[in-house]
């Protein structure tokens, strides 16, 4: 065996597996996931998640600085996004999509029917923004096992607040197959704490727990 | 308690659909009905998913029993797969597609059969 192709001790344990789901609600508390909570059903090539920062050298103009040196580092803001496509679609998600809608219940005189409207509006509320939650499998133990309490199936969750949708609702058809929704949202912080970054990464590993 | 090898993990796994599971090149000449058979080749991290099947044998007119059994693999493995522990690692099963077809035997009327496909990833160093 060749020495510089080993893997790491119990290297399963730190995979993820599956695409996920995208959901509103999550407990790691318990790892439970409400149902009614996900935002629909995804195209099954995942979700991607982007979590970087703007990075500043304050010495970049100093003709005499050395370049490319760690003590002109600044850190700026924190850029947190979440991408993937939806194949399902009610006028929740499609206001969720819009980032800023409202959804109305109509019913015409003497029809009997009813339908719901969904409009965009121009100006963007608090109630707007949302925590989102993405959650996947993790660790190499990820089912529930019956008959304990103890919470048995791995995850790693990642929780990202006051996200709005920033692509818009951007809806594709095509003959003999299904609709989709491609999606993006954007996490913000928020003025009442500044200094709160608007992502937090769980794990949970029940090997740890055992 | 040691972890059972890949092969010894994956036959466990066959065994709990409450009938007798054999790997294909090792059925009793007198196994009866209902019976499964399963096939297995072995690999590791990064190596590429392997491509496994089953067969499930029934023996009757009709086919309700076969296909509950079918449908309880299909749940059992679920969407998102299942997860076997073994020696090194563990052995990601999924559902292959297409998951289960309908199969007749030339040589007796009275048989059920269903092909069943299955991927299988293994995370073990070697």
């Amino acid at each position: 065996m060749m020495k510089y192709e080993k893997l790491p001790v119990g290297f399963p344990k730190n995979l993820t597996f599956g695409s996920g789901i995208l959901c509103t609600e999550f407990s790691p508390e318990t790892g439970e996931i409400d149902a009614s909570k996900i935002l629909g059903a995804f195209k099954n090539d995942g979700f991607k998640i982007d979590v970087s920062r703007d990075i500043v050298n304050v010495f970049d103009d100093i003709a005499n600085a050395p370049k490319n040196t760690k003590e002109g580092i600044r850190g700026e803001a924190w850029n947190v996004t979440c991408s993937g496509t939806l194949l399902t679609i009610n006028p929740d998600s499609i206001k969720k999509l819009l980032g800023n809608g409202s959804i109305a219940t109509v019913t015409p005189t003497g029809t009997g029917l009813t339908y719901k409207t969904v409009k965009p509006t121009f100006d963007v509320a608090n109630d707007d923004f949302s925590t989102l939650w993405y959650v996947t499998n993790y660790t190499d133990k990820n089912i529930d096992v019956t008959g304990t309490s103890a919470v048995t199936a791995g995850f790693f969750a990642v929780k990202m607040e006051n996200c709005l949708s920033t692509s818009g609702f951007s809806f594709q058809s095509a003959d003999k197959e299904k609709g989709s929704c491609s999606f993006g949202f954007t996490a913000y912080g928020s003025i009442s704490s500044p200094d709160e970054v608007p992502v937090t990464f769980v794990t949970y590993d029940p090997n740890d727990n055992a | 308690m040691s972890s059972p090898t890949k092969a010894a993990a994956y036959h466990a796994f066959w065994t709990q659909f409450g009938i007798d599971a054999y790997q294909e090149d090792t059925v009793p000449h007198d196994a009866g009905f209902p019976r499964l058979t399963y096939s297995f080749s072995a690999s590791a991290f990064e190596e590429g998913a392997v491509l496994l099947h089953v067969n499930l044998w029934y023996r009757g007119e009709g086919w309700e029993n076969i296909n509950a059994l079918s449908e309880t693999i299909s749940e059992t493995i679920g969407r998102g797969g299942v997860m076997l522990q073994c020696k090194g690692g563990c052995i990601w099963l999924k559902r292959g597609s297409p998951f289960s077809q309908s199969m007749s035997d030339t040589d007796d009327d009275s048989v059920r059969r269903k092909y069943i496909n299955i991927e299988a990833e293994f995370f073990t160093a070697d």
